[in-house]
């Protein structure tokens, strides 16, 4: 069964897809001993990059953006191609 | 869409983005910027602001190179190429204001940047472009 990365809530949502999606999505779910649906959410949570929440990842980088957008600027002021000019 | 600088990116990878007045629709940035920023986080963590305070420095990087959809979207500079290339032709603008444009252009986005991070002939070349374009204090 897939498990979920970080709670979150669910809403029914439908799609159509081909038959050939379907039986590939059901092959994988057979080999996971999981649902159609499970293998779904998996695809786009990695589509989409989706990681477990981070709280302390937030707050540091929330704290630095401001020092490390200065280091960005210093580190491209000769950079033609992505200097701020 | 509202296509942000660096600086307004890595807030947005922390959910911490400040209001945009008179946006709407999903964050971006463009790959010159996300490049940037990367470079920058990199920097940051091996000997700046950032050394020593992270529990998983891996983690803070992959968050800037695989952001999370619902914070941030890296735009495909393939996309705008054309766009991006008019602009560059028509002003004197490098790659990274070239793409910004090219970008907002394509995707029809509000550019919202922080004043550190507009050059001097930035407002003009955006005006003359017809680019909706603020800064934003962060």
């Amino acid at each position: 069964m897939y498990v979920a990365v970080y709670a979150r809530r669910v809403r029914r949502t439908n799609i159509y897809l081909s038959e050939v999606e379907q039986a590939g999505l059901d092959a994988i779910a057979a080999t996971r001993g999981s649902t159609r649906s499970d293998v779904i959410r998996a695809i786009v949570d990695r589509e989409l990059h989706l990681e477990k929440d981070d709280d302390a990842l937030d707050a540091v980088l929330a704290d630095s953006a401001r020092d490390v957008a200065e280091r960005s600027r210093a580190l491209s002021r000769r950079d033609p191609d992505l200097a701020i000019e | 869409m509202i296509i942000v600088d660096d600086h307004l990116a890595l807030l947005a990878l922390a959910g911490r983005l400040p209001d945009l007045p008179n946006t709407e629709g999903p964050v971006a940035t463009t790959y010159a910027f996300q490049f940037r920023m990367v470079r920058a986080l990199t920097d940051s963590t091996q000997s700046g602001t950032l050394s020593g305070r992270l529990a998983d420095p891996a983690a803070a990087l992959r968050r800037a190179t695989q952001p999370p959809a619902h914070r941030l979207v890296v735009l495909d500079p393939r996309a705008s190429l054309g766009q991006a290339v008019d602009v560059a032709t028509r002003h004197p603008a490098n790659l990274l204001l070239a793409e910004l444009i090219g970008a907002a252009q394509h995707h029809q986005a509000a550019v919202r940047l922080t004043p550190a991070n507009v050059g001097k002939s930035w407002p003009g070349v955006l005006a003359a472009e017809g680019i909706d374009f603020g800064t934003v204090d962060a």
